[in-house]
């Protein structure tokens, strides 16, 4: 890599960190506001993955999980991935509808429109905190809620960057909450043209 | 007995938001996109609308704007997490009467609907 | 037991080793295509993950469909199959995303199957037997010893493909 590559990627990594952080943070007060409880927010990062890696990161591509699916749209554009581990997932649910622990059990619809609305809250105000930042258009997309196993689920995210290049860089928090340590993985992954922006913008 | 409709993509909002109107004395409808929330307000007439913004099929905001022009009285309140200045300007400057920002707090919404169905 | 060989994104293994199991677990839109040559007992495993390799400069390139499967061809014949003899199945290219408004855009399995078999058609190969499309994940296993492929989805038993 030349010298002025390096550059690039300092001043790239560095205004993704800035990002990375406002946007993480104010996610996680739109997730915290569904619940009425506090979240903590755990790892808040920015790094490179291998894309073969990725399916490995949620404890094994054959766990059964939930993904919540949007993208961003406009000026800035990208994806946004929340994924949670099944059981999880209905404590979750449990907590967002205002269920004692153990009730849900399955994932209907309608307890699947309320990790959608998770997906939507958070991301959107991740999608907020970008426009303030950038004073860029960026609008969400309806969210998507898989139920399946996370390998199968992240194929969204290795297929959408794939063809481009062997890794895939991710803004991405563990958001946890405390007592009923509900965790939940939030990821960004802005696209290529996004990063290339950024990159040759950013002087 | 006041009507109002609900329009979020989320089944599980707008059961939250019904039953909390419905336990405030109003009569509640719900559509789940923008192009139902069109045909709803033309078949039933509700006295106010909360609208959210992201929704397949069609959007809020585009709900909003073929809401009012089918009717010019119409009031539509914004309920959305999607709080930008920009898209508060556009919804306002498309008619909205009131914009809320997700998460809601129970008053707030009260408190909108309140100040324009009197 | 020997924990079974993992064919992960954009990987390809082949095996004559009657102990080996072969696996590709979670193919969402991606596609697990394995070919077996019953009378060397050759077999092969590929997980490709997109429909063409369009300019890229390995004609072999296992994370593509297209250049996936020549380059399985090309190793299994390596390893003493011969390709008249190639037994071939599939399964994935499922489309996970089915909201509305995302779901038209993004059906890259349905992508993956459809060069598959032009590639197969191009090759004049016969597909055996798949099980693709739908909305669902699917984890694929190729048992060396005996030429067998399974497909298992979540909350259902492993079953012949």
């Amino acid at each position: 890599m030349s010298e002025n590559e390096l550059n690039f990627d300092d001043k790239l990594m560095s205004m993704l960190h800035i990002i990375a952080n406002e946007g993480i943070n104010n996610a996680a007060r739109g997730f915290s506001g569904l619940l009425g409880e506090k979240l903590t927010v755990n790892n808040p990062g920015v790094r490179m993955v291998e894309l073969k890696e990725i399916p490995h990161i949620l404890g094994g591509p054959e766990n059964e999980a939930i993904g919540v699916y949007l993208r961003a749209e406009g000026d800035i554009s990208g994806q946004i991935m929340l994924v949670i581990p099944y059981d999880k997932a209905l404590e979750l649910v449990d907590l967002l509808i205002g269920n004692p622990p153990n009730t849900t059990q399955e994932l209907g619809s309608f307890e699947r429109s309320a990790l959608a609305e998770v997906g939507n809250q958070t991301g959107t105000f991740f999608i907020n905190s970008l426009s303030s930042l950038t004073g860029l258009d960026v609008r969400p997309s309806p969210p998507a809620v898989m139920v399946d196993m996370v390998g199968a689920i992240l194929d969204i995210i290795v297929a959408t960057t794939g063809g481009v290049s062997e890794h895939v860089l991710l803004m991405e928090a563990n958001f946890e909450l405390g007592n009923r340590k509900v965790e939940t993985n939030f990821w960004v992954i802005p696209d290529e043209k996004t990063l290339n922006a950024i990159r040759f913008g950013a002087s | 007995m006041t009507k109002i409709l609900i329009v979020d993509d989320a089944e599980f909002l707008r059961v939250r938001i019904s039953k909390m109107l419905s336990g405030d004395g109003f009569d509640v409808i719900q559509a789940e996109n923008g192009a139902r929330a069109v045909e709803m307000y033309k078949e039933n007439s509700p006295d106010l609308v909360l609208m959210d913004i992201t929704m397949p099929e069609m959007d809020g905001l585009t709900a909003l704007k073929h809401i009012r022009g089918y009717d010019a009285s119409a009031k539509v309140i914004m309920l959305t997490a999607l709080g930008q200045e920009s898209v508060v300007l556009e919804a306002i400057k498309s008619g909205a009467r009131d914009f809320i920002v997700k998460p809601f707090e129970h008053e707030r919404v009260i408190n909108a609907i309140r100040k324009l169905v009197a | 037991m020997r924990d079974p060989i993992s064919v992960g994104l954009g990987e390809r293994v082949v095996s004559r080793d009657p102990e080996d199991v072969l696996v590709a677990y979670g193919l969402g839109s991606c596609l697990g295509i394995g070919m077996i040559d019953p009378v060397s007992r050759v077999c092969g495993l590929l997980h490709a993950v997109l429909p063409a390799k369009n300019n890229g400069t390995d004609p072999f390139n296992p994370k593509f469909v297209d250049s996936g499967i020549n380059g399985l061809i090309e190793e299994m014949i390596k390893n003493g199959a011969m390709r008249n003899r190639l037994v071939i199945r599939m399964a994935g290219g499922a489309n996970m995303l089915t909201a509305p408004g995302l779901s038209k855009t993004f059906d890259i399995g349905a992508r993956n199957i459809e060069s598959a078999h032009d590639v197969f058609q191009s090759l004049r190969m016969t597909l055996k037997s798949e099980d693709v499309g739908g909305t669902r994940g699917r984890t694929v296993r190729l048992y060396v010893g005996i030429g067998r492929m399974t497909v298992r989805v979540i909350g259902e038993k492993e079953v012949d493909l």
